[in-house]
């Protein structure tokens, strides 16, 4: 038996395969529990180490949840035997990276997000491509704030619900920018979002261009992410 | 246009920078230090930041594109509450000329 099977996985079947974008990706996704427990052997030290100072609470709860949702990813996808085989740690960017447990190239790359105890994470093997997720509650708080962030030459997702079509501009755009460690500063930048079918494009005014996906449900935005790494050198950020 | 705030409305904004998050974050006062990050200590998201830059150009009538914003942030990344107040200082003594101000 291996080491991956003799542990109790904290969030058992909430791994698949992503369809929609470019590269191959996994995505997982989970609600973190109110009483969860860290599960013992799933962090490295050098992990618990890296935990924000002040991280307590649903903080934390979240902080592990996104970290182990990785792992769990590389676990089902048959990329590792034991958690401890990877670590996942924040970059230069502050951009999580995932390394087998020390090495120094990436084994892939991975999003992580997290919002009132729900918790996602987007991972890819694919080294061509950066990934982004971000998850989001609807709310009016967007809607509000539409002006500051959405083009006029958007497309909609929703022409009738303002809130959830301000809240998908938000979540894409949001995803572009952790997919290219950009922070909240490309925000800012007059991204534009238009649809293809079933999948989003995100162009950033350099001409870079992301593609994504957008799932919605019970009142949560879900963005998944990706840009190929060679289209970021056209943006000035090195892959 | 610009303008150049006093010592004392420097001290008002980050007053009020600190009050908008212990509000927003539902956070105890005394967790809102000049040094804690807003993100990874206090609970934060990007969406904040936006309404914050929002609320003070509104509140001290600053002209100025978003997009000059976001040139300001990519090269003066803010992650504590004594950085996002000396953003938003920067922001209102600049306005649109924010970028030739602070190179």
């Amino acid at each position: 038996m291996s080491a991956a099977t003799e542990l109790t996985l904290p969030f058992a079947g909430s791994v698949r395969a992503l369809d929609g974008l470019p590269c191959r990706a996994y995505a997982a996704q989970a609600n973190v529990p109110v009483d969860f427990v860290e599960p013992a052997g799933w962090l490295t030290s050098a992990e618990q180490q890296s935990m924000p100072r002040a991280c307590s609470g649903e903080r934390r709860r979240e902080w592990l949840g996104g970290r182990l949702l990785v792992k769990q990813i590389l676990l089902d996808e048959g990329l590792v035997d034991d958690p401890c085989e990877v670590e996942v740690m924040a970059d230069l960017r502050g951009r999580p990276s995932v390394r087998r447990t020390g090495c120094a190239s990436p084994l892939g790359d991975c999003s992580i997000t997290h919002k009132r105890g729900r918790v996602a994470a987007l991972f890819t093997p694919d080294a061509h491509y950066r990934v982004g997720i971000d998850l989001e509650q609807v709310s009016s708080n967007f809607a509000r704030l539409e002006s500051c962030f959405m083009n006029a030459d958007d497309d909609t997702s929703s022409p009738s619900d303002r809130a959830l079509n301000a809240a998908v501009g938000w979540t894409l755009r949001e995803g572009f920018s952790k997919a290219t460690g950009q922070a909240f500063a490309v925000l800012f930048d007059g991204l534009r979002c238009s649809r293809d079918g079933a999948r989003w494009l995100i162009q950033h005014p350099s001409g870079a261009v992301a593609q994504g996906v957008v799932e919605e449900g019970r009142g949560w935005i879900t963005a998944w992410v990706s840009i190929r790494t060679c289209i970021l050198m056209s943006m000035g950020v090195f892959a | 246009m610009t303008r150049t705030l006093t010592d004392e409305e420097k001290k008002t904004i980050y007053d009020e920078v600190r009050k908008f998050f212990i509000e927003e974050l539902e956070v105890p006062a005394e967790k809102v230090t000049p040094d804690a990050r807003v993100i990874d200590d206090l609970g934060g998201d990007s969406l904040m930041y936006l309404e914050l830059v929002d609320e003070f150009k509104k509140k001290y009538d600053v002209v100025i594109e978003m997009r000059i914003i976001g040139q300001y942030f990519q090269s003066h990344p803010v992650h504590t509450v004594a950085q996002i107040a000396q953003a938003v200082c920067d922001i209102v003594e600049g306005g649109n000329a924010l970028i030739g101000k602070k190179p």
